[in-house]
């Protein structure tokens, strides 16, 4: 199960994803986030990551692609708060060399809007 | 414990939570239940995707086995011939321009286990896993 709701500040996209990103629930998450990177008022998007229990590869597609997006139109995506599990398969797949990753959703925040 | 789920993503659902009961029987760690998870997700989710090029219902066994010191498991399925081990591994230093999605998977379950192997035996494909267990003290808790 997965639950993403949305969060708009001057242009920034603050998105909170709960539960678990998985090969059943990545297509939601998607196309969601393909919305909010294809969005012209969207300057940047924080994905808030505290309340993702679990993130198999499947996760790891969805960033990449979503991050691939952003930055071609121009805005950026930053990842915050991402628990330990997660944390950890963001460091194993070299993710943490590509994505922006900060502590915590306020950080991030502060990072999109200087 | 033997777990056997259909070739449907939702089974990923029964996936997760099977395994963390049969980690709090067997007084596993969540770290380590988690781990075994993504690589048990991978495998099996490769397998609903790729294995069955005619459709229809079929069945993917998980065999579970905790030791003293390691966790094994067993997933077998009928579909087409494929050694997971023998995919390439993703170049993950590449720029995020060059990054590619494919192959990351089986990195996972290769980086979180500490040993994998294939084999085709009787029409079947065989993967097996362990993973080492950390030993702990009854008043040791380790946090995710």
């Amino acid at each position: 199960m997965i639950e993403i709701t949305d969060e708009r500040e001057n242009g920034i996209s603050i998105c909170r994803i709960q539960g678990r990103l998985d090969g059943a629930t990545s297509a939601t998450a998607d196309k969601h986030l393909t919305s909010l990177a294809d969005n012209p008022e969207t300057s940047g998007i924080v994905l808030d990551l505290s309340n993702l229990d679990y993130m198999s590869s499947a996760g790891l597609r969805v960033l990449l692609m979503a991050a691939k997006r952003a930055k071609n139109g121009s805005s950026r995506l930053v990842l915050a708060a991402p628990q330990e599990g997660v944390k950890q398969v963001l460091e194993i797949s070299g993710f943490t060399s590509i994505l922006d990753i900060h502590a915590t959703c306020q950080e991030a925040v502060g990072v999109l809007s200087s | 414990m033997k777990l056997v789920l259909k070739n449907d993503l939702a089974e990923l659902a029964t996936l997760a939570t099977e395994l963390e009961a049969f980690g709090e029987r067997e007084r596993i760690s969540p770290e380590a239940i988690q781990q075994l998870n993504i690589a048990l997700d991978e495998l099996v989710t490769n397998t609903i995707n790729y294995a069955f090029d005619e459709g229809g219902e079929h069945a993917i066994s998980i065999d579970l086995e905790c030791g003293e010191n390691s966790v094994v498991a067993t997933v077998t399925d009928d579909g087409r011939p494929f050694d997971p081990f023998a995919v390439e591994e993703p170049d993950i230093d590449l720029p995020l321009e060059e990054r590619q999605v494919g192959g990351l998977g089986v990195f996972l379950v290769r980086k979180l286990m500490d040993e994998f192997t294939y084999a085709r035996d009787e029409g079947r494909n065989r993967v097996w896993l362990r993973k080492k267990l950390k030993s702990s003290g009854p008043d040791e808790t380790e946090t995710l």
